[in-house]
């Protein structure tokens, strides 16, 4: 993967971020810079590298350079609490750690006295402020930070090694589990060099693309499909601030600026995107955009409708697992893939669907999809039984539940493992549930997702405490977030009198979720009476079929919407729902969505 | 020469910088040309304006919530101060060159407006006077957004097609202006009307020529603006939109200087609207605004309440005789006839302005209809 690497013009960007480019020279320079320290510290190929870096710039180079040494990535978040960092990093055995500072200082790692710790400090990942260097404001804080030092002091290697055994681990990915069971995912150099070809086949990447992935680093979709998939192409990658609400118009004019050709969201941010897309419908509409790639989470019809018909830019789906790199199937951009409201085919690997028997169903039958290719994994890290659990014949056993139409594509039905994916992010409800059970209060626990419009699912709790006590679910909550991170902390945590049980004493889970749905209020969803109401009087106010009108229309989309119209308007939602809209109120109101929130917010009624 | 023309030639010669700089100073770049312009064009003009924009913008900075309303009146009340006492008494005040000062003081008080309602956050000090001092629209407008002006910045990208639209959409504004403006109805139109006899066909003939030349006039100056923008790579308002197709005069003043008028729409009509709920004073207080921000006087106020009853008839029309206002709005041959009298009223409404004083273009209509 590193043949691009060497050959590219010095001066083209590597990366791009919010205020500061990176070429592929400095790249080149860095990566055997850092393979300076790797000798220094005598690392040989094949030993354990944990990398939990919460700087992008430094975690994606540090991650490339091991790849490119033949070193064994183990992928940490430096968000874990003590208790996984501490029996994930111990499992992996590794031979040095790179982790923030302030990450080492809450694990307090117990790790055997061979293992070298190097802190690493992100105020000083950068060169100083050249008023600051100046004055040497920053020379005493630059001593304390090891990884530096470390790298200031090593000497760059002159090349990197000729050839990397294929077969050597490229890094490990834990997923997430209880802190005894999460699995460790092990991925050879092998399955990496063949899913990046796919990956960069499949979305057509050339040197011209510019690739903007702004996903976690320590999942692989972020870490495979940006900086990996990026420097394996010989494009740029993109990675300019965090995605966040508050961005999103920043983040849309970005990709318009900077020309991006391939942008990948999970349906969360998809979602998120639409509800302040009023005025930015025209964000991809230049020639260089090629694809929005949707990964990580299953993307529903309806999101899937919306996106593409406010943006027009059709969207691509992308079915992986951590397992099996990034994908293996794919719904477009290839046009002989592509297929709504499906993963589309598998492209360089073979699929089955098998039913509880073992034996492959028939077209439109679910059953568990099966995969097989040069891309997945080489086995669990140091778990035989387990990966001969997943792996069969060279079949992996995905856990999800498909099915097959007659022209090949495929649709995935539900899962048959037990796991949550939130805005993304995959969550093993086990890991949760032990969490909650070590609180002296809780005597049964259970969690569980929840469907959400926004985030795809949302990870709640039910829990039974045990006699005499009171804690309150705020304070479970404050308990987690101890022992968890943040995106497993459960947005909701019921106390309840029991949990529903069947005869063998298992929760039934489907018994709960039906419990907790009733308790639990839906959020952020636009009441629907409202809406047909709210459709039907501008309908008639701006004489347009109601069929013609949605929650994004806005004065500038409804050829009727005038001014004159627009008092009317006011007037008859005003006359309607019995209440008045405030002067400020009727000349911010310009949208079907705004007209809904007002109105949702004044309006009571009459049977409550 | 044509100060447009100065601009014109200041804005070809910075291009070259502005896309050769990085992100960062692009947006300053524009700034400072427009300021070393304007320091150099008209000293004091720039002082005034620099001053009530701070102004403006430190009342939204430290003033506190609980005076948000006497805030947005300081922010709102302190540009059009300036304006009004330029437009009322500019021949004592005869040092001040007041370049641009209409459309700029409207851009201030949208601002304050847009920061009143929060549709935009406030901006830093550099970030507005970016937007209002952006050259390419400082004389002769549009009256463009700020929302959509720091998006554009945003945006900002070296693209060859938008360049070549800015050289084409400059090119087309010169031909209006020089061509169809200084020749044909500047020159050939009285021509042509002194080879008749009749006096009625020779008024007739003087006022479509002075419509057409204000017309042409100013949208051609409009596009010397646009084009300019584009050569800076910033998209703004369309301030035209084929004014004569359209089929009623309400139609009609959503394609007219549509930068003013939805100005109008925006900050009086619509607030108006929402004290009063009364449409008719909302569009009469409009026009009037819209009448006087050409020039505070007796003429425009009465071609203001021409425009205004105009739009009003036509709305009125639309309920009392709706198979008239189908047959026009939707009849290819209704179209057609509707846009021969949308052209009409307003070119003899027009008559108005377009003569020094009301008596002079009373006797006109008393010479075409008497």
């Amino acid at each position: 993967m590193f043949q691009q690497l060497f050959v590219q013009p010095p001066a083209k960007t590597f990366l791009q971020t919010e205020d500061k480019t990176y070429s592929y020279k400095w790249l080149q320079q860095r990566i055997l810079q850092i393979a300076g320290l790797f000798d220094s510290l005598s690392l040989k190929q094949g030993q354990r590298l944990v990398l939990a870096i919460s700087d992008d710039v430094e975690m994606s180079t540090l991650f490339l350079a091991a790849l490119a040494n033949g070193i064994t990535v183990v992928v940490a978040d430096p968000e874990w609490k003590a208790a996984r960092a501490n029996a994930i990093i111990g499992r992996s055995e590794p031979a040095c750690i790179i982790a923030d500072k302030s990450s080492l200082d809450t694990w307090k790692l117990q790790l055997n006295s061979n293992c070298i710790i190097i802190p690493f400090s992100k105020t000083n990942a950068n060169r100083p402020a050249l008023l600051s260097r100046f004055l040497q404001k920053n020379k005493a804080e630059a001593k304390e930070d090891s990884f530096s030092t470390l790298l200031e002091k090593s000497v760059p290697v002159a090349s990197l090694p000729a050839s990397i055994d294929p077969e050597t681990i490229a890094y490990i990915i834990f997923t997430s589990g209880t802190t005894a069971d999460s699995k460790g995912v092990a991925i050879s150099h092998n399955n990496l060099n063949a899913h990046l070809s796919t990956l960069q086949k499949v979305y057509g990447l050339t040197q011209e693309s510019s690739i903007l992935n702004q996903l976690l680093l320590c999942h692989a979709d972020g870490c495979i499909q940006g900086p990996l998939l990026s420097v394996y192409a010989g494009c740029t990658w993109h990675r300019p601030f965090r995605f966040t609400i508050e961005k999103i118009p920043a983040l849309l004019d970005y990709c318009y600026a900077n020309n991006v050709s391939h942008l990948f969201m999970v349906p969360a941010m998809l979602n998120m995107l639409i509800q302040f897309s009023e005025n930015y419908e025209d964000s991809f509409s230049y020639p260089a955009f090629n694809a929005l790639i949707s990964v990580s989470a299953h993307l529903e019809g309806p999101l899937w409708d919306k996106f593409e018909s406010i943006f027009k830019v059709p969207v691509s789906n992308v079915y992986g697992l951590t397992e099996t790199v990034a994908g293996s199937l794919f719904s477009g951009p290839l046009q002989e893939t592509s297929c709504k409201y499906t993963v589309g085919k598998p492209v360089d690997c073979e699929i089955r669907i098998i039913n509880e028997q073992g034996e492959d169903v028939g077209n439109g039958t679910p059953g568990e999809l099966l995969l097989k290719g040069p891309h997945i994994m080489k086995s669990y890290w140091q778990d035989e039984n387990l990966t001969n659990n997943y792996i069969k014949d060279g079949w992996f056993y995905t856990g999800d539940l498909a099915a097959i139409d007659a022209e090949g594509f495929v649709k995935i039905c539900g899962r048959k493992k037990n796991l949550i994916i939130s805005g993304g992010i995959n969550i093993q409800p086990e890991e949760v549930t032990e969490c909650l059970l070590r609180h002296p209060s809780v005597s049964e626990a259970c969690a569980i997702g929840l469907p959400d419009h926004v985030f795809g699912e949302k990870l709640i709790a039910a829990i039974v405490l045990k006699p005499g006590s009171n804690d309150s679910s705020l304070d479970l909550v404050n308990f987690c977030r101890e022992y968890l991170e943040e995106k497993k902390v459960p947005t909701k945590i019921f106390i309840v009198p029991e949990l529903p049980k069947g005869v063998s004493g298992k929760v039934q889970l489907n018994v709960l979720k039906e419990q907790l749905l009733q308790l639990h209020p839906k959020t952020h969803e636009i009441n629907g009476e409202y809406l047909d109401q709210v459709l039907n009087i501008a309908s008639e106010v701006f004489q347009v079929p109601v069929s013609n009108l949605s929650v994004n229309d806005n004065s500038n989309t409804v050829a009727g919407w005038d001014s004159m119209a627009h008092l009317v308007f006011i007037t008859t939602l005003e006359e309607n729902f019995s209440i008045s809209f405030s002067t400020a109120e009727v000349i911010t109101m310009n949208s079907i969505q705004k007209a809904l929130k007002l109105i949702e917010q004044k309006h009571v009624p009459a049977t409550a | 020469m044509n100060i447009e023309f100065v601009l014109l030639a200041i804005i070809l010669i910075t291009a070259p910088v502005l896309w050769n700089v990085s992100r960062f100073w692009q947006g300053k770049v524009m700034m400072i040309c427009t300021l070393l312009v304007f320091a150099w064009l008209a000293p004091w003009s720039l002082l005034i304006m620099v001053l009530t924009a701070c102004a403006q913008w430190l009342i939204w900075k430290y003033m506190p919530p609980a005076l948000k309303t006497t805030g947005v009146l300081l922010t709102i009340c302190l540009p059009l101060l300036v304006l009004l006492s330029y437009k009322l008494g500019h021949k004592t005040i005869n040092w001040i060159i007041p370049l641009g000062l209409s459309y700029y003081t409207f851009r201030q008080i949208h601002a304050a407006f847009e920061c009143y309602k929060g549709i935009i956050k406030v901006p830093t000090l550099e970030e507005y006077l970016q937007y209002l001092l952006f050259l390419p629209v400082i004389l002769v407008g549009p009256i463009h957004r700020m929302p959509e002006f720091q998006r554009s910045l945003r945006r900002l990208k070296w693209q060859p097609s938008v360049f070549s639209d800015g050289m084409e959409r400059i090119l087309y504004g010169l031909i209006k202006i020089s061509f169809l403006g200084n020749y044909l109805f500047s020159v050939k139109f009285p021509q042509l009307a002194e080879h008749t006899d009749s006096v009625f066909i020779k008024l007739y003939i003087q006022t479509i020529a002075f419509t057409g030349n204000a017309y042409v006039q100013f949208a051609g100056f409009s596009d010397l603006a646009i084009g300019m923008g584009l050569i800076w790579g910033i998209r703004v308002i369309e301030n035209f939109n084929r004014p004569f197709l359209a089929t009623n005069m309400q139609d009609f003043w959503t394609r007219w200087h549509i930068s003013l008028s939805s100005w109008c729409r925006d900050y009086i009509f619509q607030p108006i609207i929402a004290l009063s709920r009364n449409r008719w004073i909302a569009l009469i207080i409009s026009m009037l605004v819209l009448s006087l921000w050409h020039e505070i006087s007796l003429r425009y106020i009465i071609w203001g309440m021409v425009q205004a009853a105009l739009v009003l008839l036509t709305v009125q029309s639309r309920k009392t005789f709706p198979s008239l206002s189908r047959f026009v709005n939707q009849h290819p041959i209704g179209k057609w006839m509707g846009r021969i009298w949308v052209f009409h009223l307003f070119a003899f409404s027009c008559i108005f302005i377009g003569y020094e004083n009301i008596h002079a273009a009373g006797a006109l209509f008393k010479q075409l209809f008497g």
